[in-house]
């Protein structure tokens, strides 16, 4: 029933999309983040959905009348760079064949990414995309906290098989995300029951995030409590929020919960973080062997490549962003996902610097802000999961272009008039 | 009931895009629909500020 409905659900959207592409960045993104097939559990997981929307879109943008690039700034040429030395490494990985499969879905990811900063010109456009990837996550995120609730906290939360964010873990951090992206939708719906309604789904996200039992998510957690303290006018409202809704659900958790928790602090003894070691010293070793390229998507990961080193352990996934990147694709491709990252930070600050306080660039200044929350969530909890080319992220960092471009463009547009008014005969000097 | 939340999602997103077709390119108060923006000056200072400080003939005299 479930692939019926989500089958003729995306043939009937495709007509849409030829007229509205933007349609088609919307859908793209919830079958890429919500990966809606793999929830069907039927005949849908063998159709190319994904490919029949993106081809779709691209087709709907060519014959288009807003037909354009992305903002040729500096993040777009580096997108541009990590897909090229990405591409070009495939060509040289250990395992081509294996190589090439992480690939196809890393330059889908790109490619959408760089789909939506061309093609979200408006704040309405940008208002939907982030609707969507809030929905796509909050449909696990409110499912996880009724779930951890009603289990009484004795398993994990996780999420779709076969997708990136199938693991308790990289679910948790994704959830993480999105936790920000939820709040600035909820400073800016007019409709009130809406905005309660995003901050209850938020409040069960948070139970989703803590049921995951990922030790990760709950650095990143702090990480984001933290941040959030610093970007609210309300801090003490704030920080009773979060006491409230935070404190019970630790408590509420069984004692399974809280010796995973206190096991970050006995990090030398602790057999998994031991794993993460080895795993982060073997991706290190790869880079070293396979200068400059590394060894492929998820190459360090394989029987064959880790036994090299770590002969009679246990193969382990990077459990690293940082380690993932430089394990399969060398120190440059490190370096280019690093000055990605650095881009970022830079130009969500430059927004929030050219639209704080300018009336009617306010939801300009919010999303900026949250964005950048999202990314400390991703930078701190991903230090410790393999998550490195995620959809969040990438849309998070693409989407910054538009709003950069939006700004300059107000701004401009004000400082353009404001000139005339001063030159008139008996202007009254400037007070401000 | 999970089959019940899959189908909310899809209507979820179905009326996102909807919203986003119908409103494309509206001014923040303009857009209409579940969801509606807030308007601009309503956003940071707080809508009843930027009522009080509005413009009037009065001021003048």
């Amino acid at each position: 029933m479930r692939d019926i409905a989500l089958v003729a659900m995306i043939f009937g959207c495709v007509p849409v999309i030829l007229r509205y592409p933007f349609a088609g960045v919307l859908v793209w993104a919830w079958i890429s983040i919500a990966v809606p097939h793999q929830e069907a559990w039927g005949f849908s997981n063998s159709i190319p959905l994904n490919l029949i929307v993106a081809g779709a879109t691209i087709a709907g943008w060519m014959f288009s009348k807003d037909r354009q690039l992305p903002p040729t700034h500096f993040i777009y040429w580096t997108f541009i760079v990590f897909l090229v030395w990405v591409t070009f490494n495939s060509f040289f990985a250990l395992a081509p064949s294996w190589s090439w499969e992480f690939w196809d879905r890393c330059w889908k990811t790109i490619v959408l990414g760089l789909f939506a900063a061309a093609m979200a010109t408006n704040k309405v456009r940008l208002h939907a995309l982030i609707w969507v990837v809030v929905i796509s996550l909050f449909y696990y995120g409110v499912k996880g906290g009724i779930f951890t609730l009603t289990t009484g906290g004795q398993y994990h939360v996780l999420g779709p098989p076969n997708s990136f964010i199938g693991d308790n873990n990289c679910l948790a951090l994704a959830l993480l995300m999105v936790l920000p992206l939820a709040n600035y939708l909820r400073l800016q719906t007019r409709r009130k029951w809406l905005a309660t309604g995003t901050l209850i789904a938020m409040g069960f996200t948070v139970i989703a995030i803590i049921g995951s039992y990922s030790r990760g998510a709950m650095l990143g957690l702090a990480a984001v409590c933290l941040a959030g303290l610093f970007r609210t006018k309300h801090r003490f409202l704030y920080l009773a929020l979060v006491t409230v809704l935070v404190v019970p659900v630790f408590q509420f958790m069984p004692a399974s919960f809280h010796e995973r928790i206190q096991s970050i602090s006995q990090a030398e003894t602790d057999e998994s973080f031991q794993g993460r070691v080895s795993a982060w010293k073997v991706a290190y070793y790869c880079a070293r062997d396979y200068f400059p390229l590394g060894v492929g998507f998820y190459g360090p990961q394989r029987n064959a490549v880790y036994h090299t080193y770590l002969p009679g352990e246990e193969a382990h996934a990077a459990h690293s962003i940082y380690f993932q990147v430089l394990g399969e694709h060398g120190f440059i491709g490190l370096g280019i996902y690093l000055v990605l990252i650095a881009a970022a930070f830079v130009t969500s600050t430059r927004i929030r610097k050219l639209t704080r306080g300018v009336p009617g660039l306010e939801w300009n200044y919010q999303l900026a802000s949250m964005i950048q929350v999202s990314l400390i969530a991703f930078c701190v909890g991903g230090a410790a999961l393999s998550l490195a080319y995620y959809d969040v992220f990438i849309l998070n960092v693409a989407l910054l272009l538009p709003l950069l471009k939006i700004a300059h463009a107000t701004v401009a547009a004000r400082r353009a008039v404001k000139p005339v008014v001063d030159d008139l005969p008996g202007a009254l000097p400037a007070t401000a | 009931m999970n089959s019940l939340w899959y189908g909310l999602a899809m209507i979820a997103i179905i009326v996102v895009v909807h919203w986003m077709i119908t409103n494309d390119g509206r001014a923040d108060d303009e857009t209409t629909g579940v969801l509606a923006m807030k308007s601009a000056t309503k956003d940071g200072l707080g809508g009843k500020r930027a009522k009080r400080k509005k413009f009037s003939l009065e001021d003048v005299r």
